[in-house]
Formats: C-alpha cells, structure tokens, sequence
C-alpha cells in the first residue's frame, strides 16, 4: 500500500520495463506519453520515468553521450514547473522549429543524464509551427542525440496535434487517471489514435479504494 | 455492495459531514419542535356494568382502554370534536365557522393533541401548546367532550333497544291474540273431538302456536324489562364506567417528553440515513470512472503496462535526487549557445 515515505520508482521502472519488452524493433527512442483528456498527470509520469532511466544509466556508469534522456514538452504543462527544474521557458522547442536554436541549445540539463526541451512558447504557436516546419529534421536531431525522448504531448481528446506528433514517436503511452476519467474518454481516445499504435495504459493515481481491513470482509 | 461501500468510502468525509449536520437538525428540530407546555388528563373507562352483569359470557378481544382510546382517536379526526375541544379557549374567537378557514387551526390542535392507554382501564390524553392554560383547556373540553359523547351514545342506544322492543312487543301481542282467538273459536266449533282425528290433531297445532306465541311475548317482556332498568340505573353506574383520575392541570414550565421527541427523532434519523444512501447509490450510478485495470481490459485489448500507486510526491519534488547544481540548469545545456 502506499505511504508517503514510499516513492513511485518502482512502478515508473516496472512501466518502462514492460515498455521496452512490448517492443519487438530493436529498442524505441522516442516514447510519446498522452492521456484522453488534460489533468491525468502526463507531464509529471513522462518527467518521473525520464528521471528513473537517467537515474538507472547513472547507476550504470554508462559514460557514453549516447544515454542520454531527455523530455520534450509538446504541451507547454513543463512551463509551470520551469523554476523547480531551473530552466527557462523562454527557449524550447519553438525556437528549434523556427531556426533559431539548434536542439543541444534548448536541451537543458537536469541532472548527469537527464535533459529537458521546454516549448518555449505558446501552445497555439507550436502548434501552427508543426504543421509548417520541418518536423521530421527535429526527430532525427533528438535519436541522434538522446537515447531516449520522452514526449509530453498534449491531450488526445484535445487536440490533433496529439495525432499529427503520434506519427513520429515508436510507442504510445496513455496515462488514465484513476478514479477520475470516464471509461467512455478512454474508449474515444484509444479510437482516435488508433488501438494498434497505443503501447500500453498507465494507470495513474492509483488508490486502493478500501482499507484491506473492510476489503477482506466483503 | 462492495460498489456502494466503496463509492461511501471515497467520499467519507462528505457523506459523515452532511449526516452529522442533518443529525444535528433533527436533534435541535425535534428540541424545538417537541417542546411547549404540556398539560395531561387521565381516565378510568370500563365497560356498561349491567350489561356485563347480564351477559357474563361475552369474550372481549381488546380492553376497555384501547375500546374508548379508539373512540377517542376517532373523535379527534372530527372537526366537529376539535371544535369543541376549543369551546371557551382563546382560540374559540379566532374559528370563523368556516371550514376552509379554520383547516389551519384545526390541524394544528389536532397534531398536537393526543391519547394513549395506560394498562386495560386508564387513557391518558395529553396536548401541547404554546399557551399554558390553553394546553389545560383543550385537554379538559376533550375530557368533557368525550364524556357527553359517551353517555349520548349510550342514551341514544338504549332509546333505540327500547324502542325496538317496544314494538316487537306490541307485533308479539297481538299474534298472541289471534292464536288465542283462533283456539278459542275452533274449541267452540269442536268442544270434544275424538282422539286421532283431524280435529284432535288440529286442536293441539293451535294451542302450540299459542304457547310458542305467550313464550316469546314472555322473552320480549323480560328483554324490555332488563333494558328499562339499565336505563334507568345508567346514572347510578355511569359514574364508575367513566371517572376522571387525573385533571388536567395548567402546566407551570415547559417540557418535551422523550415520547414526543423521539415522534420527531427517528423519522429524523431516519431520513437523515435515507438521504445518505440515496445519494451514494445515485453516486455510484452515475460513476462511470477508470477504477481497475479490470475496467479498462473490459473496453480494450491496449495492455495496462503500469500501475502507478498515489504517492504524495509534494516533498519529493518533480526530480526527486536532483544533481548538485542542478538549480542552475538553465546555464547547462547540451550545447552551448554562441556568444551573440
């Protein structure tokens, strides 16, 4: 059961291990991390499980440029944690897309092998920008560069931004709040990306809903 | 069930909030609502003693008390009765005599007048107001009320019983007149008539419808008699067949007997847990949330690949074991941004 001296380690490592075990390819790069509506807890899922692989590469002494993680906000939520992350929003992924940055400029560095691309800017502007830019160039700057991306992308039900970034990641992740998101939210938004394309639910939030006390007597 | 205790258990401290403060209003509305000046009569009732006297056989399935608390009851439905119960009360000159006008008055005596027994003979009957001599009024007229009442009806019923023996008397004697006629002119046509013949055999029919006629008429006399004395007796019984124990006094204080409370209490209560229920069923119905991984598998064949307990992450920050320095990131990049 969970106390407050526990920490979502385990489950964050237990969910990218079976991540990477229900890929057959030769191991994905580029993880994209949605949920069916906003408030799911996506972009601190997408930040924990950046921070468990670096972490474990970490461990790992793996000293080679190659591992390192990185997240990518697509929905500007990273913004909102920019002071406690030390970074500044200002500059992110927008800036890349218009030329003026290059991806190791708006790549900040959180810890030894954790990065963190802000959107640097306004949602509605990445999102004309995508649909104008040079997207794919990005892709390969980012698998280039990074041994793995995770993408905080935006609400599958929200926008279709969602469905035009799902294109370029290798797995899909939808986070599902438990107790809270309909069941016919999720349903859609499975439909709408596409059951094949989606890697796997994370159910996030979990609580048990009785004590095991009044459990065991039912 | 476990849906229900499950969906109460979410939001217990709501549901145990809203119950606590309904429990609270009833607990003050049945204080405020029971409590007044209560004024109490009691009286002794027991059935007509001659008539139980003259027919000692009678099985009696309820007691006195309930018989007359029932009548009581009865008589309060009555807005004739209600009226009379305010018969020289302050609140006489406020009944106009018209029905619809006098509905709010009426009800409102008669919610908070009422009767109970107490054991086989005794009827208490209490009534509460806010007006203490009122109060004493009310239970004394109802008292009064229910007397003249019963000592009517029992006049009423003898009256009746007379009467009608009076008259069963009267058709008995003259059959008792014809067949004596009869007899006597058949006996003049047939002063000795020879045994076995048709005229012996019609002599003896006549004198049994004689007999038969005088014994009835006899019964009758007896009956008529047995009713005349109780009549007349009524008055000298009467007193212990209906006896005040206990007058109503004028009340000095206010009170709210836990009868009356609890009259207030457990529809209270019970509605309080009623209302609960209702809503924590309506709030499982209308839940329609992700609980399981269970829930998800029956709407897709997408595996759940990770469960990820609530873990209050507040003191552990985004990055749990960030790197020293890590406060100034912003100047860390991947790259560093040539000089402008």
């Amino acid at each position: 059961m969970a106390t407050q001296e526990k920490t979502i380690d385990p489950y964050v490592r237990d969910l990218y291990t079976r991540l990477r075990l229900a890929d057959h390819n030769s191991g994905h790069k580029v993880v994209g991390v949605t949920s069916a509506i906003n408030g799911e807890g996506k972009t601190t899922l997408a930040l924990q499980i950046a921070r468990v692989r670096a972490e474990d590469l970490n461990r790992a002494h793996v000293r080679d440029r190659e591992h390192r993680v990185v997240v990518v906000d697509c929905s500007g939520s990273l913004a909102k944690h920019s002071e406690q992350l030390g970074i500044e929003p200002a500059h992110g992924f927008i800036q890349y897309l218009r030329g003026n940055y290059t991806l190791g400029e708006i790549a900040f560095r959180i810890t030894q092998y954790l990065y963190v691309v802000p959107l640097g800017g306004s949602h509605e502007e990445f999102s004309s920008l995508i649909r104008t830019t040079d997207l794919p160039a990005f892709w390969r700057d980012l698998r280039d560069q990074f041994e793995t991306a995770i993408l905080d992308m935006p609400s599958a039900l929200g926008t279709s931004d969602t469905h035009l970034l799902a294109e370029y990641v290798d797995e899909l992740v939808l986070v599902v709040r438990s107790q809270s998101t309909p069941l016919t939210y999720v349903e859609a938004a499975i439909r709408s990306l596409g059951e094949s394309r989606v890697a796997g639910i994370a159910l996030n939030d979990h609580r048990d809903p009785l004590p095991a006390w009044i459990d065991s007597r039912l | 069930v476990k849906r229900y205790i499950t969906t109460f258990y979410r939001r217990k401290w709501f549901y145990l909030f809203v119950l606590v403060v309904m429990l609270g209003m009833t607990g003050a509305g049945a204080s405020y609502f029971s409590s007044g000046y209560e004024s109490t009569g009691r009286i002794w009732v027991d059935r007509p003693t001659i008539a139980r006297a003259l027919d000692q056989n009678q099985i009696y399935y309820t007691t006195p008390a309930e018989e007359h608390s029932n009548m009581l009851y009865a008589l309060f439905q009555t807005d004739s009765f209600i009226r009379l119960t305010l018969e020289g009360t302050a609140l006489e000159s406020e009944l106009t005599g018209a029905p619809s006008e006098d509905r709010a008055i009426i009800r409102a005596v008669r919610q908070n007048l009422w009767q109970r027994s107490l054991g086989p003979n005794t009827i208490e009957i209490t009534f509460l107001s806010d007006d203490p001599v009122l109060s004493q009024q009310v239970v004394a007229n109802a008292i009064q009320g229910f007397r003249e009442w019963e000592v009517n009806i029992r006049s009423e019923e003898v009256t009746a019983e007379i009467q009608l023996y009076e008259e069963q008397l009267e058709a008995q004697g003259i059959r008792v007149q014809e067949a004596r006629q009869q007899l006597d002119a058949f006996m003049a046509e047939n002063p000795e008539p020879e045994p076995g013949t048709a005229a012996s055999l019609e002599l003896q029919w006549l004198r049994r419808e004689y007999e038969t006629a005088s014994v009835r008429h006899q019964e009758i006399t007896n009956h008529l008699a047995e009713v005349r004395m109780i009549n007349a007796l009524s008055s000298v019984y009467g007193a212990s067949e209906f006896r005040v124990l206990d007058e109503p006094r004028v009340p000095e204080s206010e009170s709210a007997s836990l009868q009356r409370q609890l009259t207030w209490l457990v529809p209270g209560v019970l509605a309080s847990f009623a209302l609960i229920g209702g809503v924590v069923v309506l709030a499982t119905w209308q839940d329609r949330s992700v609980h399981s991984a269970e829930d998800l598998a029956r709407i897709t064949s997408v595996p759940v690949i990770g469960v990820i307990p609530h873990i209050d992450t507040k003191n552990q920050g985004l990055i749990a074991q960030p790197e020293p320095g890590a406060h100034a990131a912003s100047r860390a990049r991947l790259a560093d941004r040539p000089a402008d």
